[in-house]
């Protein structure tokens, strides 16, 4: 039997992966931005966390690797950087939990979780 | 012997196709609809054919020379990228190639996509050191599904000529 171009088995399979994208993709979007934080790790490390809330001016940060970061309130962007493709920055604004951006050869990450603001941390007796 | 000749100058052409759709696919502008890093992936057609028609060596090589390309022309991360994706997808197709009937084409083609997406990001996981890359992945499966059908159809389509243009040159099958 000759392979199809389009057969039975192929529309369940782009209907899996077109449900768990969807999802997936809803369930990012279900996060809310109150108290988001900004996180920069560079290569693993934690170097800098920035509630965006807390942020009322728009403000540059300068990376200790040279890659300049812009905050503004709630959101957060790459604003420059020395990689070829300059992808991070066309990523643009970061806003809700779950939101991230990254620039590859330079291993830094700019993601947004979830604040704690109203959530219970620990409850302990 | 000519045999042996035959196949190594078919797998040049290839692996030239392949280096040649990936530049030409990096002069596409960048749209607006597209994410940041999703690419339609036409090179992916060869590494199709090869898994397809020629066996699983030839189609890793494709992969890996593919690797070393993006090595050469966007730098070790890409190179490290390239590399995962690729053998992933190329891994994968082989198999439904090899041992599956009823999927299509494009379901070949999502399923390599998505793989290959998939393989890319955690790569990039590992070498930034930050799980929370993977966030992007839903993003990028959704690409893949498009860009998958797209090259699987595509495949389909130039099949036969493809068979018929390299006939000489294979002896497998």
């Amino acid at each position: 039997m000759k392979r199809k171009w389009l057969s039975k088995p192929d529309f369940i399979i782009i209907l899996i992966v077109a449900v768990v994208a969807v999802a997936a993709l809803l369930w990012q979007n279900t996060a809310s931005a109150d108290g988001a934080v900004a996180e920069v790790t560079i290569d693993g490390e934690t170097v800098l966390e920035l509630p965006l809330s807390d942020v009322t001016e728009p403000q540059e940060i300068t990376l200790k690797n040279g890659i300049r970061l812009k905050a503004e309130q709630h959101t957060i962007c790459f604003l420059q950087s020395d990689c070829p493709d300059g992808l991070c920055v066309k990523v643009g604004a970061l806003e809700k939990p779950g939101d991230v951006a990254a620039c590859l050869p330079n291993k830094t990450v700019v993601s947004i979780r979830g604040g704690d603001n109203g959530a219970v941390d620990i409850l302990t007796y | 012997m000519k045999r042996r000749t035959y196949q190594i100058a078919l797998y040049g052409m290839l692996a030239a196709l392949a280096l040649t759709l990936s530049y030409l696919e990096s002069l596409l502008p960048t749209s607006a609809f597209l994410p940041p890093g999703a690419k339609p992936g036409f090179s992916n057609i060869v590494n199709m054919f090869a898994a397809s028609s020629l066996g699983f060596l030839p189609a890793i090589g494709v992969a890996v020379l593919k690797a070393c390309f993006a090595g050469v022309t966007r730098g070790v991360t890409a190179f490290f990228m390239s590399l995962c994706g690729g053998m992933l997808s190329t891994v994968g197709m082989y198999l439904l190639f090899r041992f599956t009937k009823r999927i299509g084409y494009v379901g070949i083609g999502v399923i390599s996509a998505v793989l290959h997406n998939a393989g890319q990001l955690l790569v990039a996981a590992v070498l930034v050191g930050n799980r929370s890359v993977l966030g992007y992945l839903p993003v990028l499966l959704l690409c893949a599904l498009v860009a998958g059908a797209l090259t699987g159809s595509v495949l389909k389509a130039v099949m036969p000529k493809l068979l018929e243009a390299t006939k000489q040159f294979r002896f497998t099958k």
